[in-house]
């Protein structure tokens, strides 16, 4: 069992803060910034008790280069053992998201390549430690973040700023109505997590968002006993990415789309159906595995449904976002179910938006889109399976019923640019009808980071306390 | 994309391991319907076989496609005990075929790249050129090939 109260707070559940910051820093001095570290570490809730209100949440999110530093001296966790015994997809950067022998099959071309990532201020190795930090108001941000900068200037702990933020750190808010910018409301769906290993039905193993409780069916590194094991328990690792939403390019895409819509005699508003046709849902959540030809009269948010009854995506289209990203009762390949003997691979999301909201179909040049942050404890079998998925959807033999689908995308996040891509959107209708679009590239990577969010016990030993 | 797999491990000369290595192929029927059976069903895998060279290397050789940091996994996992076999012929740790990152890495390590230079635009594991592979059918996928026969 896992104790909730072992673990930062983020990996049990989300803030209910409504602005949220990442702040980005590559670590001078080791000891300096262990101060630092143990200076804020009692801002950082644990996964059960609720945070203090008049305060701001903080946890703390370290890159391999930023443990190694500030681990130099310690008396039995080796680096060189750690680098073996930790997640290699962690330690080696041969394997991280902007390596080009990984960004391919990631999606990370064209204009989401890694060259373009960062606002080109620094590159994804330089960031060593991030500070994920949940406020209640815009003075408490204000404040907050004005007093971490010049502690961490004082702490030797050079920021890597981002310009294009007003707070020039990855910003946003949680949408108080949930709705991004392309319009659809979000965060309906988040894993129930068995904690206990109770093995409910409809739960998820805990292993597959805490490491340090390996299994046959979830072989999470450390694998043996020993004081790495001991470091990495209760922690996870955490996948940051940042997206730019093309809002306007997707608007356009409804609108000039819709007359084929119309045409096909779905009936109702062309260009609402297009939009939940490509996302899964209807703008207001309700998903189109219940509602497969108009929303329903209020939101329904009941998160149990599945696509067994439509295998050729009449209701819900194959490569719709949401069950690529989460395909729930939908068949793995037979590669796949070796891989996931246990069912596929789940992230949480802590991810936020950011930007002003825009309507219509002009572009007018603002940044907008989401920070994602998603945790998991198996980097290449969760988080780049899943981008992987998005860019290519042979993972379930499902798509063998649509034409070319094995090299279909994700109808929202695929990158048309990859290659042998299908960039073809298959819609099928009853009756054996089915309408083609030829999709575009609605959202931008702008930079991704995977990193540890170790648990409490361990952002202690991170800070110092090696006693 | 088509990838060559040419994994090329040296076995050792002891009596013992000799002893293993014999055993080995006196099995391989058995061991070549376990490996065929999951093959067939993984469609990915164009050919495979395994060659022992006068008893000094053994080599898993197949023309392969799809992601690399997927690929190898499934094997792992699916093949466990003919791994541990055939791993055990070289002077491999035993704790190899349990860890992803330590089987990824040793399998890596272990891959001959062929001479020339692919024309698909396949690349290896870490993103360089892979080396020449022949296809007859213009680097057709095995789901493209079988989805043919099957309208043929």
């Amino acid at each position: 069992m896992t104790k909730l109260d072992s673990l930062q707070g983020i990996v049990a559940k989300s803030s209910e803060r409504p602005l949220l910051s990442i702040l980005l820093f590559r670590i001078g001095a080791a000891d300096n910034a262990r101060a630092f570290l143990r200076h804020w570490l009692r801002f950082v809730p644990d996964g059960r008790a609720p945070p203090p209100v008049d305060a701001p949440e903080l946890y703390f999110l370290f890159s391999w280069d930023g443990v190694s530093k500030l681990l130099a001296g310690h008396p039995t966790l080796k680096i060189d053992v750690g680098r073996d015994q930790l997640e290699g997809y962690f330690t080696n950067s041969d394997l991280a998201p902007d390596n080009p022998a990984r960004a391919p099959d990631l999606g990370f071309v064209g204009d989401s390549a890694p060259q373009g990532w960062w606002e080109g201020k620094f590159l994804s190795a330089e960031i060593e430690l991030a500070l994920y930090c949940c406020f209640a108001d815009d003075p408490q941000q204000g404040a907050t973040l004005a007093e971490m900068r010049q502690s961490a200037a004082a702490s030797g702990l050079q920021e890597l700023t981002l310009p294009s933020f007003p707070q020039h750190a990855l910003s946003g808010a949680r949408p108080p109505d949930g709705v991004l910018h392309f319009g659809f409301r979000d965060g309906v769906t988040q894993p129930k997590i068995d904690w206990e290993d109770k093995k409910m039905p409809g739960e998820v193993d805990r292993r597959q968002f805490v490491i340090g409780y390996p299994s046959e069916a979830y072989p999470v590194k450390p694998l043996k006993p020993g004081p790495w094991l001991d470091f990495a328990r209760d922690g996870c690792f955490a996948g940051l990415t940042w997206l730019y939403q093309d809002v306007a390019r997707f608007n356009r895409f409804l609108r000039d789309n819709a007359t084929t819509v119309a045409a096909a005699g779905v009936g109702g508003d062309a260009q609402e159906w297009l939009a939940a046709k490509l996302m899964g849902r209807w703008r207001d959540g309700s998903p189109l595995a219940r509602y497969p030809t108009i929303p329903p009269a209020a939101p329904d948010l009941d998160d149990a449904f599945g696509y067994a009854d439509d295998p050729r995506g009449e209701k819900c289209p194959l490569a719709a976002h949401i069950r690529v990203a989460n395909l729930r009762d939908q068949g793995l390949s037979f590669g796949n179910q070796v891989r996931f003997p246990d069912g596929p691979p789940r992230l949480q999301r802590r991810g936020f938006s950011y930007g002003s909201r825009l309507d219509g179909v002009d572009d007018d040049g603002g940044r907008r889109g989401l920070v994602g942050v998603f945790l998991f404890a198996r980097i290449n079998e969760q988080f780049h399976t899943v981008l992987r998925w998005m860019q290519a959807t042979d993972f379930s033999d499902a798509f063998r019923a649509i034409p070319n689908g094995l090299r279909s995308q994700d109808s929202v996040v695929g990158n048309r640019d990859k290659r042998n891509a299908n960039s073809q959107a298959f819609i099928p209708l009853s009756g054996g009808r089915d309408i083609e679009f030829r999709l575009q590239n609605f959202v931008r990577f702008q930079g991704v980071k995977t990193f540890f969010v170790p648990s409490l016990k361990t952002l202690g030993v991170l800070a110092g306390q090696w006693s | 994309m088509t990838h060559g797999l040419n994994l090329t491990l040296p076995i050792k000369q002891d009596a013992a391991t000799q002893a293993a290595l014999q055993e080995l192929k006196d099995k391989f029927p058995t061991i070549q319907s376990t490996i065929g059976a999951a093959l067939a069903k993984f469609h990915r895998v164009h050919f495979a076989r395994v060659c022992v060279v006068d008893n000094k290397y053994i080599q898993v050789i197949t023309e392969y496609e799809g992601a690399h940091d997927e690929y190898i996994e499934f094997f792992r996992r699916e093949l466990t005990p003919i791994f541990e076999k055939i791993f055990a012929l070289a002077d491999v740790p035993a704790d190899v075929v349990q860890d992803p990152d330590k089987f990824r890495d040793y399998s890596v390590s272990r891959q001959i790249r062929s001479l020339g230079t692919a024309e698909d635009g396949a690349v290896d594991f870490a993103g360089k050129p892979s080396g020449w592979l022949f296809s007859a059918y213009n680097y057709k996928t095995v789901e493209d090939i079988q989805a043919a026969l099957a309208k043929a």
